[in-house]
């Protein structure tokens, strides 16, 4: 018990120097929380963009669609397909694709129209709430479309400019229609910035005259449940079609996200060794001053096995202390950033991976390993870097000590 | 010493005969290229529904696996660069139109009362669902211009005296085509018909013409069909029902508030 007495009171005795060493524990310990939490945070909201923007976790087709795509290779009766993956606790949504030509003034630009079901779609993913400007479709407003942002920025048309649009119907006519712009989006992907022109589903079935039948269905799987497995369920509702998950539909991107974690580790790792270094530092610091008196402890006859206890316990208790402080800041500003996060807005207009849009307000993610990890990482740390300095003090001739400077 | 001369002699001899019969071999080439035969019947199909003006009713029926259609159309011209087409039937899409003024070409469109400009993007696609592209309508006529011809074959093929011509197109002529080969009957110079071959030299449509008949005392193939090689069950096909030549078209018709009436 006397041991620890001491040890307090060495700390309080030199309360400047243990102010700054607890400090800079503290403080290396909540910028690796907040660190952590800002990678698990990137990583996540890449996987969540890539899939609940527009993409979903499941997509079914026609066989033979994505190879080769065409306004005849159909799904029929999508409403009972979606029916029944909802019946079955998927979020799913229909789309009808075309392509054609859409012109505001002496502008014009091939686009693919994108006709949705406004309401599946929000159930559905998160794109209609993705707006730049304007509003998302409605049922009620069959005129009404929302433009990706590269095309509305090609056409220079705004909310509520009008725009032609012309192709040919799926019966051989020319289809023509004038639209009005609803909204527009913000970044999602390569295609859909550069040629999305959405309409509602009966708008895209008159316009095309295509009574019935849909290109595509995407799926969202429930935050619950993994996509593994749902997927035999899924297929199972969709026989005889092409199922597809997000990992087979864009590969590199599910590439990248595998890999982000390996990514991470390097720059974990050299933020940690920077970490490592402060701590080292202060720690042979409060021992190296302190030389002169070991040597007087020692000739008083404590052991070295004292002396070494000693300075563990110094090193813990103020580890202790910092292990409080950091917890204290780091914790509530990871939670705070992942409410509002970071906003990268002012340096980028917009970013695009593997043609899918990344999120310029970067949040964090907390979870408990990406605190605990920290924490246990400065314990381990705090005991390798006192482990020399407390050996060295243990080990001191009292003489050699006492005549040191 | 004379052996050897006499030797020599039919050395030189044979050099003499074997240029001459390499330069015999070249010949026919080097007289193909700057063939005036194959420039005059090249002008005379571009010249084909050439007048000064025409006026002309036409039916295309395109078919694809997918539908069939036949739309009826009215079409002025005049000079070379003016046309003007418009959709009489069916009832559903009447009035669509298309205007071409020199390089120019726009398609209006009734239901949204607006004229669309065909930009560059836009020339390799489908003119009013055909098989026709809308290159072909802003080009029409002018294969003497983009392209050198040859004669390269002439004489009777199938059992009829025909004159084929290769087309290459010329070096900085805006085309998309690897070469064109048109065939000719060889008494009167009519189309019989055109293949092109794209930019691998791989087939690919085939225009065929037919039915030739007079009018305004020229004579025209009044049926056209055109057919994509990649798709063997696809064609459109254009019959002349009215042709007139030389007809008074008013000043000022070939514009953008024409296509409205």
């Amino acid at each position: 018990m006397k041991i620890w007495r001491m040890a307090f009171r060495n700390i309080l005795r030199m309360k400047r120097r243990s102010l700054i060493t607890t400090l800079a524990m503290a403080f290396a310990l909540g910028i690796m929380i907040v660190y952590s939490c800002l990678m698990d945070g990137l990583v996540h909201d890449m996987e969540k963009n890539a899939t609940m923007l527009e993409m979903g976790h499941v997509q079914i087709h026609a066989p033979g669609y994505l190879e080769s795509p065409s306004i005849y290779k159909r799904i029929e009766d999508p409403e009972s397909l979606v029916a029944s993956l909802q019946n079955a606790g998927f979020h799913a949504s229909y789309r009808l694709f075309a392509s054609g030509l859409a012109a505001r003034g002496n502008a014009s630009a091939g686009v693919q129209f994108r006709g949705v079901d406004p309401t599946l779609e929000s159930d559905t993913t998160r794109l209609p709430h993705h707006l730049l400007e304007g509003k998302w479709l409605d049922e009620k407003e069959p005129k009404n479309v929302v433009l990706g942002k590269r095309l509305a920025q090609t056409l220079s048309a705004k909310v509520s400019d009008e725009i032609v649009v012309v192709s040919q119907a799926s019966d051989g006519s020319i289809a023509n229609e004038l639209y009005i712009v609803a909204g527009i989006l913000k970044s999602v992907g390569e295609i859909v910035d550069r040629s999305g022109l959405f309409m509602t589903v009966s708008a895209f079935r008159e316009l095309m005259v295509m009574p019935e039948g849909s290109h595509e269905i995407v799926i969202a799987v429930p935050p619950e449940q993994e996509l593994q497995d749902a997927l035999p369920a899924i297929k199972k509702i969709a026989q005889g079609l092409d199922v597809k998950t997000w990992e087979q539909l864009n590969p590199a991107l599910a590439e990248m996200i595998n890999s982000a974690d390996a990514f991470l580790i390097p720059l974990i790792v050299i933020t940690y060794m920077a970490i490592a270094i402060v701590i080292l530092n202060a720690m042979l610091m409060a021992v190296f001053e302190r030389i002169h008196e070991y040597g007087v402890m020692k000739a008083l006859g404590v052991g070295p096995f004292s002396v070494f206890r000693l300075v563990l316990i110094e090193a813990f208790i103020m580890t202790h202390g910092a292990a409080i402080l950091g917890l204290a800041t780091g914790v509530p500003l990871a939670f705070y950033l992942e409410t509002h996060g970071i906003d990268l807005g002012i340096f980028a207009q917009g970013a695009t991976i593997s043609g899918v849009a990344i999120d310029l307000v970067w949040r964090s993610l907390v979870s408990v390993s990406s605190i605990l990890m920290p924490l246990i990482f400065l314990y381990i740390l705090v005991l390798l870097g006192t482990m020399y300095p407390a050996i060295k003090a243990a080990r001191l001739k009292p003489v050699d000590a006492i005549h040191h400077h | 010493m004379r052996k050897l001369f006499y030797k020599n002699m039919v050395q030189i001899w044979t050099f003499v005969f074997v240029i001459f019969f390499i330069v015999s071999l070249l010949a026919p080439i080097t007289s193909q290229t700057a063939d005036p035969d194959a420039h005059a019947i090249l002008k005379k199909i571009d010249d084909l529904w050439r007048g000064t003006s025409s006026k002309a009713i036409l039916t295309m029926k395109v078919k694809t696996i997918h539908w069939e259609r036949t739309l009826t159309m009215e079409a002025w011209s005049q000079g070379t660069d003016k046309t003007l087409v418009k959709v009489i039937k069916p009832l559903k899409e009447r009035g669509t139109a298309t205007l071409k003024v020199k390089n120019e070409a726009y398609n209006y469109l009734p239901k949204t009362d607006r004229a669309i400009k065909l930009t560059a993007a836009m020339m390799l696609g489908s003119w009013m669902g055909s098989h026709f592209t809308n290159d072909d309508l802003v080009k029409e006529s002018r294969m003497s211009e983009d392209y050198d011809p040859s004669i390269s074959f002439s004489g009777k093929r199938e059992g009829a005296d025909i004159i084929e011509l290769t087309l290459t197109p010329k070096p900085e002529a805006p085309v998309v085509w690897g070469k064109l080969i048109v065939i000719v009957h060889a008494n009167d110079l009519q189309p019989i018909r055109i293949t092109y071959y794209d930019e691998d030299m791989i087939k690919a449509r085939e225009m065929t013409f037919s039915d030739y008949k007079l009018a305004s005392g020229r004579m025209v193939p009044m049926r056209m069909i055109m057919r994509p090689t990649d798709k063997p069950k696809e064609f459109t096909e254009i019959i002349y029902n009215e042709l007139i030549f030389d007809v008074a078209i008013p000043e000022g018709f070939f514009s953008l508030a024409q296509l409205r009436h």
